[in-house]
């Protein structure tokens, strides 16, 4: 089975001339066909984990340790992004350029690894229809702001697909997306991760999402992880503080139900 | 007991405008009347694009209705004199949901939360300082925060300085449009039982504008739906909640599982 290690991966900044370690020794390892929830505060490194495996960081944030295996082999961070990985983000939004068409995205998708021919636009409307978009003839002409957020979160999705890597990294796929899109969201993703056996990093704040999607769970604190489990122990037995907290935050939005 | 506000028939509509010349306007708000009592807690649920924060807005006099009017304590908001709507405005403020966006990021915090009490009361400077120190106590933050930036802040520690200053004017409603969506649940749970608090401490009202219905279980008594820019439900909230409404009952199917479900009981292949 296909994996993906994230190894030993160490990211820092710089406050007062001193090093702070927002990732610290942190490894971790997808399989193809399971969806590994990564949790946390906010603040806890989730989201830098993801980029930092990429190679893609914000300014004043560096990697200092860390690798990435396919495998067990090593490889370049510029040479699995976009191929090995892809990526969903959450606020669609501002992950779209505002005057390219969804056109123009797809196929800037499928030049950028590689994968454009003269079968590209039914493979593109063929995906698009995998994903929900109806009408993909149409969408195809718009621009991001004709669309709604659930609509180009779809888009999202299948521009990820495109790419055909074995991975995906989701973060916050439907972190402030109305309640009923995200349900669908979530419905999708699940089918798409099942269907083409992806490897997928979820990263979420919500445990609801966790609940509905996760195979595996990795919490995160600080920077490390500080436990892992299957989603059932996670839920049933969480073990560490950050984890218990996390759990009855949760649970406790449940109150009516888990007294039902 | 007079309402605090009420709104009768009101409607709204925004034009667009493309490069096509202007679109037909669209209704965003039809035919909402709503009431509002003292020291009740009142969700407003629905889903994007259903109204609800136009709603807000106007309930807030930041904009005006098209058709229909809102009263603030039996008078129209149209027909108050200057010294009822200074009341207004002391008496109904707000708490948005990007905390980041909703502050002058050059100013330090003690001068964010002073600024309604600036502008809404006749305390001296000095006063103005010691109310903003009791504000942070009472939000859970330090007098040593007074001096901070905003960036300086974390998100949910900043989204507190913004309560203390929807707080500072001793507001009678306060409007949380959204107020809690960018924090993480934990911080999200932490904050509405500071809700709790300070309606328990004060008996203010809150009109708690969101999508989550899992939220509106921890904190509302009454709860109202939108849907297409009407209220399609408007009932107290029990257990299980009484929806009829088609979009109310798919906003309760859509909330997520407390628990893993059934799935993931068999095993993966």
């Amino acid at each position: 089975m296909p994996t993906l290690t994230i190894d030993d991966l160490g990211i820092t900044t710089q406050r007062h001339g001193r090093d702070i370690a927002l990732v610290d020794g942190l490894t971790l390892t997808l399989e193809t066909g399971r969806i590994l929830a990564l949790v946390g505060p906010s603040g806890s490194g989730k989201s830098l984990t993801a980029s930092g495996a990429q190679g893609v960081l914000p300014a004043g944030v560096s990697r200092r340790t860390g690798r990435v295996l396919l495998d067990g082999v090593e490889q370049r961070p510029s040479l699995i992004r976009g191929r090995t990985i892809a990526t969903i983000m959450q606020n669609p939004r501002s992950a779209f350029n505002p005057v390219k068409t969804m056109r123009a995205h797809a196929l800037e998708t499928l030049t950028a690894v590689g994968h454009r021919d003269a079968g590209s636009e039914d493979t593109i409307r063929d995906t698009m229809a995998e994903v929900g978009l109806d009408d993909p003839a149409r969408v195809l002409g718009l621009h991001p702001f004709e669309m709604s957020g659930g609509m180009l979160q779809r888009m999202m999705i299948a521009l990820a697909l495109l790419t055909r890597a074995p991975f995906l990294f989701a973060d916050e796929p439907t972190t402030d997306i109305d309640l009923v899109v995200q349900a669908r969201l979530l419905d999708l993703i699940e089918r798409v991760a099942r269907e083409r056996h992806l490897g997928v990093l979820l990263i979420t704040h919500d445990m609801g999402v966790v609940a509905r999607l996760a195979d595996d769970v990795h919490v995160m604190s600080a920077g490390r992880i500080v436990e892992r489990g299957s989603v059932r122990a996670i839920f049933d037995a969480p073990a560490h503080p950050v984890t218990q907290s996390l759990i009855a935050a949760h649970l406790a939005l449940y109150v009516d139900e888990e007294a039902a | 007991m007079t309402p605090l506000i009420e709104a009768r028939g009101l409607g709204r509509s925004y034009r667009t405008f493309s490069l096509m010349g202007s679109a037909a306007p669209k209704v965003v708000l039809d035919g909402i009347d709503l009431t509002i009592r003292p020291g009740e807690t009142l969700g407003l649920l629905g889903r994007s694009g259903c109204g609800k924060s136009t709603l807000g807005r106007l309930i807030l006099g930041l904009e005006k209705p098209d058709r229909g009017d809102i009263r603030f304590r039996g008078t129209a908001l149209g027909a108050l004199d200057s010294a009822g709507l200074a009341a207004f405005r002391r008496a109904v403020q707000v708490v948005f949901q990007d905390s980041l966006e909703a502050v002058n990021p050059r100013h330090n915090v003690e001068r964010i939360i002073a600024e309604p009490l600036r502008h809404l009361t006749d305390l001296n400077q000095e006063q103005r300082a010691a109310r903003v120190r009791e504000l942070l106590l009472e939000v859970g933050l330090t007098a040593d925060d007074a001096t901070k930036l905003p960036v300086q802040m974390s998100g949910g520690q900043l989204q507190r300085v913004c309560i203390a200053r929807a707080l500072a004017p001793q507001p009678e409603l306060i409007v949380l449009d959204e107020a809690v969506s960018n924090l993480d649940l934990v911080l999200q749970i932490q904050t509405i039982d500071l809700f709790k608090q300070i309606q328990e401490a004060r008996g203010t009202a809150f009109l708690f504008v969101t999508h989550d219905l899992r939220l509106v279980h921890r904190f509302c008594e009454r709860v109202v739906v939108m849907d297409g820019g009407r209220i399609v439900e408007d009932v107290p909230v029990t257990r299980p909640l009484h929806f009829t409404h088609p979009a109310a009952r798919a906003l309760q199917g859509a909330v997520l599982p407390a628990r893993p479900t059934r799935r993931h009981e068999q095993p993966t292949v």
